[in-house]
């Protein structure tokens, strides 16, 4: 590779022609990389790619919620499992507090819902922007 | 710049129209690098398909150091470069470069007088025999009007390596060209 081969292309690069054998040469080839390859998407293509990642959300939204279902089930087995071979025996004792104070046990119910609520939509927000 | 913030910021809200629009913009530079990657038809629009997803699921990493049209190009090639180790097809340096050279402008299967369309598809076709890092270069610069500094940032080549492949990409290529115009004169 020379360095009359660099002017060569350097001359293309700024629009010059050159009528030697090696300026038609790069001529056809600097015509030709500039063409662009023969593959074109079908007009649909957008629509195909949020359709795809619709599915894709759907399936797994399905698999957290077998996921979900499968965590609960074990819990419950284990509590069983566990009841049993501890020979637990269940006591009404704390839930009977609870019954003095209603007001309190909803409000607790409803603030840990607000806050994983706010979790999810502020903190998965900021997370999702980096 | 601006149209991109604000472009980026509707899809990360969930607007499907916005995340279509960006495909809209972007689909054809993506295509012209797999196109001129991959050579399986078949392959082709899954791949492009394959790097819209994951430019969905990256957008909030994008910072805007770059256009986004770079950021996604970026994309476009690590997915390509990742089809085609999967499929083991050579992605480095042209290997053992002068017996390619030599092999590359050999006088073998030069056909007897070109007119100027045939003779584009055949540079084409000889764009197709390049290792894939040259094919890149080639259509983000011609192609797609990238400067080197760009075309650093999506491949992760340093500028230098980025002159080095285009200048000898044009000039193998240049050289086959010459053995058909040589044989022309000789008919």
């Amino acid at each position: 590779m020379s360095t009359q081969d660099e002017e060569l292309q350097n001359k293309f690069l700024t629009g010059t022609t050159d009528d030697s054998l090696d300026g038609v040469a790069y001529k056809k080839v600097f015509n030709a990389i500039s063409t662009e390859p023969q593959f074109y998407l079908p007009i649909n293509f957008a629509d195909k790619v949020v359709q795809q990642l619709e599915t894709n959300e759907a399936s797994s939204t399905a698999r957290e919620m077998r996921w979900l279902a499968a965590g609960i089930f074990l819990l419950v087995i284990g509590a069983v499992v566990g009841a049993i071979l501890s020979g637990f025996r269940p006591s009404f004792g704390a839930f009977k507090f609870w019954a003095s104070y209603p007001g309190l046990l909803v409000f607790g119910l409803i603030f840990l819902l607000f806050i994983q609520w706010l979790d999810k939509k502020i903190l998965g927000k900021s997370l999702k922007l980096g | 710049m601006t149209d991109d913030r604000a472009l980026v910021s509707q899809v990360l809200s969930g607007d499907r129209k916005a995340f279509k629009q960006l495909i809209k913009q972007h689909e054809r530079l993506v295509s012209h690098m797999v196109g001129r990657l991959i050579n399986h038809q078949e392959d082709r629009e899954e791949l492009c398909q394959d790097v819209f997803l994951k430019v969905y699921e990256k957008l909030g990493e994008f910072n805007f150091q770059s256009k986004l049209s770079t950021w996604v190009a970026t994309i476009a090639y690590r997915q390509g470069v990742n089809h085609l180790r999967k499929k083991k097809i050579e992605i480095s340096d042209i290997p053992e470069e002068e017996s390619f050279t030599a092999h590359f402008v050999s006088d073998e299967n030069l056909e007897e007088k070109l007119e100027d369309k045939e003779m584009n598809a055949l540079i084409l076709k000889l764009v197709d025999q390049l290792p894939a890092q040259y094919k890149i270069v080639l259509t983000l610069f011609h192609v797609d009007q990238m400067n080197y500094q760009e075309i650093e940032t999506v491949t992760g080549m340093p500028e230098g390596t980025v002159k080095s492949y285009l200048f000898r990409a044009r000039h193998l290529l240049k050289e086959k060209v010459k053995k058909y115009l040589g044989k022309e004169e000789w008919i």
